[in-house]
């Protein structure tokens, strides 16, 4: 940001990219229930174009600044779009376009199936409820000879509370659209904001935004996941602002080009700023302030999950990025970059061991979420040694940008994938996957490439991604980071293959296998995934162009 | 039990250190390196404001106000999960509540609501509207519905559609985004604030209703 | 600046008294006002630095401290209509049952 032209433009695609889902927002409400996925595509369209746009003026002219209502920073607010804000605009427009797809049929899909409960075969309930009742059984027990069938009375209750659960998601899905428009209007605003506190106020919209989508589910366990959630985002919200307000008082200005400038370090700056990164860290989850996600993420439905384990979180880890490598004052990088380091570490292997344990699906995903974002955080010291500028520095910067991209891919792809099991089978437990690997082949291969891209094989962006990591950690002599990676690798495929151990076993008896509805999942719902997942497996491959998009307005092009 | 004794000692240990390093960084605070103020009042003498902070959040700081105008929306839209059988089946119960002399502190709120929006302090007119939505609930003459009508709607986003109207407007005839052009910038500041408060008073109404619509009450 | 110091202070005090709070009581309806102290309590502190000169009181924080009450007051409504949700499903006022550490 410091040393490059910055362009001052009079183009609205910044803008038009912040007010676009919002206009669609206010539309869909006045307009009523039914109009909300079709201001919602509008909008995806208009999206897609103003941020191709932005991608295409830094591309050729650098990084883009507006002032906002002609007034110029510090007194005013700007916008800003360099290399890694179109980067991750792009990462929301495209992931968030196919999670749009997906969540059209998932709801409609949704609301079918509650019809269709209603003529579901009692024998299909008993059978579910059995498995349900007695999770311990070996799996030997459970033919239909022994089959345990539970008492008239509670098999119509099962039926009602089925027909409960389905009711409020379909009650209330027509407000996904609405609040999705609106969460990616913040995080474009996210992406493209050059002032703290004005990051404090999008911050605030994309908690509430992300809080309201999980109780979209309507259920006890998401109303308090999505409570929960609530409590430790603002609580994390009020650490930051108050990081702000000592750091105001010290330096006079929150605006991040005048603070990279006058930032001084002495006490009240150093405790601010220590405030101010824990807030974010508390939202990005990185251990140990990851106590919220597993929970959170495996309550919401599906689409949800996806939207904010793929976007939300890299919202505030592009703040950090912002704050640590342009605002910080150079004598803290060793040190803070091997406090992030260590800290993302032992996520690595905190998280992959408990993904290991998770008998649930969703769950297991959720917790290797925490792995994966301490790879991420593993940029910081391998990035942090910009005094002589080496080149080790861009490397690691790419490398740990680009496994944060193509980990929203992988990631929304094997939570939509999840998803469409559940919606199928009524549960997520790891064992009754067993044996249904031919009977839900695109479904599993989505799970398949998307893990393929976690763990890092190539040629995906997870690949190149740790590639460029070990290379800047040979490079710069920090090899201590190139074994975490080595070893977060093996962990990975740990966890991943606990998914496929039971799928590829021969199938039991027929009766075993149940699904919830016999109806066929729309194909948008089995492909889309299937393509995100694939996409982010040859992100390795067409990587180059991305990468040095990077490197426009990256901090570390100044030699 | 003496586990959680422990753990609230624990806690009350940590908040402690916590509370000194945050006396340390206010008694160790440094002058400001930059100083706002100069940079504010050479700036302010420019345009003809008078000393609301609301006029001049929407001038030098738009694009917070409307962030800000976005999350009360969202708060909004959070109400409208309540669904038919909740809502209708809050009747409104006899409190002794009923204000005789209605009609004079509803005359002394329209008047305070005027004052309020002549001295351009547009926030608090639409929080003492709302003040007075929820007096008119609390007197049953206004009753919450479980959906709210088109009129309703249309004002709850007024807010939010005059900012973006306004802001696109300007942005086709090439000024930076939501700068006022030069002859308007009051009537804009104007005709966006009526908006505001009419929205903000509505939408907090709303709010403090928890439910989706409004209606008048059909007795009386 | 003595006057300015003890505001601060008493800002800082309330946020941890509110922080405390948030820590230790179960009822979800306390948690929400232990929330509302602190941004109350950073309000307060916002405008005692706006204070530090008095012959030129500096306008910006006034204006943050507009848009956060209205931003608190949203976040609190939310906050709000969720409780009532879950007291309305689960007849509870707290978020007890399983999970893990944490502030809850």
């Amino acid at each position: 940001m410091h040393n490059d032209i910055i362009i001052t433009s009079q183009s609205p695609w910044m803008a038009l990219a912040i007010m676009i889902p919002l206009l669609a927002a206010v539309l869909s409400f006045i307009g009523g229930r039914r109009t909300g996925p079709l201001f919602t595509l509008a909008a995806m369209v208009g999206v897609l174009v103003s941020v191709s746009w932005i991608a295409v003026q830094v591309w050729t002219q650098g990084p883009q600044s507006e002032a906002v209502g002609g007034w110029a920073a510090p007194l005013g607010r700007e916008l800003y779009a360099d290399g890694l804000s179109v980067l991750m605009l792009l990462m929301t427009a495209i992931v968030g376009s196919f999670i749009t797809g997906y969540a059209l049929q998932y709801f409609a899909h949704c609301e079918a199936s509650l019809t269709s409960l209603s003529f579901r075969e009692p024998s299909d309930v008993s059978k579910e409820q059995a498995i349900e009742a007695v999770p311990s059984l070996p799996h030997a027990v459970l033919s239909s000879e022994h089959s345990i069938v539970p008492v008239q009375e509670e098999k119509q209750h099962i039926e009602r509370e089925g027909i409960q659960k389905n009711h409020k998601l379909v009650h209330n899905s027509h407000l996904f659209w609405p609040l999705w428009l609106l969460l990616w209007s913040g995080l474009n605003a996210l992406f493209l904001s050059s002032d703290l506190f004005n990051l404090y106020i999008i911050l605030t919209l994309i908690i509430l935004a992300a809080v309201s989508l999980i109780s979209l589910k309507g259920r006890a366990i998401a109303l308090q996941a999505s409570m929960r959630y609530l409590l430790v985002a603002l609580f994390a919200t009020s650490i930051y602002l108050l990081g702000l307000a000592l750091l105001y008082g010290a330096v006079g200005t929150l605006d991040i080009k005048s603070l990279a400038l006058e930032l001084e370090a002495n006490p009240t700056t150093l405790i601010a700023i220590v405030l101010i990164v824990i807030g974010l860290l508390i939202k990005t989850a990185l251990f140990p302030f990851h106590f919220w996600l597993p929970a959170t993420y495996a309550a919401a439905s599906a689409p949800v999950s996806a939207l904010l384990s793929a976007l939300v979180l890299k919202g505030t880890f592009y703040i950090l990025l912002r704050l640590g490598f342009e605002v910080f004052p150079i004598e803290w990088f060793p040190t803070l970059g091997q406090l992030l380091g260590l800290l993302g570490a032992i996520a690595i292997l905190w998280g992959s061991w408990q993904a290991w344990q998770q008998e649930h699906l969703n769950r297991l995903i959720a917790y290797s979420i925490i792995a994966q974002v301490g790879y991420f955080f593993l940029l910081f010291p391998l990035a942090s040694n910009m005094i002589d500028a080496p080149p080790w520095g861009l490397m690691a910067w790419k490398g740990g940008i680009l496994l944060a991209l193509s980990h929203a891919l992988a990631i929304s792809a094997m939570f939509m994938a999840s998803g469409n099991l559940l919606l199928r089978l009524g549960t997520d437990r790891l064992d009754h996957l067993r044996g249904l690997g031919q009977r839900y082949p695109i479904t599993f291969l989505t799970l398949a490439i998307a893990g393929m891209s976690i763990i890092g094989l190539p040629p995906s962006g997870g690949f190149l991604g740790n590639w460029l990591l070990l290379n800047a950690a040979y490079e710069s002599g920090q090899w201590w980071w190139a074994g975490i990676i080595v070893i977060g690798i093996f962990l990975a495929i740990a966890y991943i293959g606990k998914i496929f151990t039971p799928v590829f076993d021969k199938p039991i008896a027929q009766s075993v296998v149940f699904e919830k509805t016999p109806v066929l999942l729309p194909l948008s719902m089995t492909w889309l995934p299937l393509l995100l997942a694939f996409i982010a497996l040859v992100l390795g491959l067409v990587a180059t162009s991305p990468l040095t998009l990077l490197e426009i307005g990256s901090p570390f092009i100044e030699i | 039990m003496s586990t959680s004794v422990l753990r609230v000692i624990l806690i009350i240990v940590l908040l402690s250190i916590f509370e000194l390093g945050l006396a340390i960084a206010i008694f160790l605070m440094p002058e400001p390196t930059i100083s706002m103020t100069e940079l504010v009042h050479s700036q302010l003498s420019e345009t003809e404001m008078t000393h609301s902070m609301t006029a001049l959040l929407l001038n030098y700081r738009s694009m917070d106000m409307l962030l800000g105008l976005t999350i009360l929306f969202i708060a909004l839209l959070s109400v409208l999960h309540r669904n038919d059988t909740t809502v209708s089946s809050q009747k409104p119960d006899d409190s002794d509540f009923v204000l005789p002399s209605l009609h004079w502190i509803l005359m002394l709120i329209v008047l305070t609501t005027g004052i309020l929006f002549w001295t351009e302090r547009y926030l608090v007119a639409g929080a003492l509207l709302a003040g007075c939505g929820v007096l008119l609930r609390f007197n049953h003459l206004l009753q919450p519905q479980p959906t709210a009508g088109l009129s309703l709607r249309l004002g709850l986003s007024s807010g939010l559609l005059v900012f973006i109207s306004i802001a696109l407007a300007t942005m086709v005839s090439g000024y930076h985004w939501l700068e006022y052009p030069e002859d308007w910038v009051n009537e804009s500041i104007l005709l966006i604030a009526v908006s505001l408060t009419i929205s903000i008073g509505l939408t907090l109404t709303i709010l403090s209703f928890g439910a989706p619509g409004i209606s008048w009450h059909k007795e009386k | 600046m003595t006057k300015v110091v003890f505001y601060s202070l008493v800002a800082v005090g309330l946020f941890t008294i509110g922080f405390y709070t948030l820590l230790v009581e179960a009822h979800l309806l306390r948690k929400i006002m232990a929330l509302n102290i602190m941004f109350t309590s950073l309000f307060l502190l916002l405008i005692a630095i706006a204070a530090r000169y008095p012959q030129a009181i500096d306008p910006l924080p006034h204006a943050f401290v507009l848009i956060g009450i209205l931003i608190a007051v949203s976040a609190t409504a939310l906050a709000l209509t969720l409780a009532r949700r879950i007291y309305q499903e689960t007849g509870q006022t707290d978020l007890s049952e399983k999970q893990e550490t944490g502030i809850s």
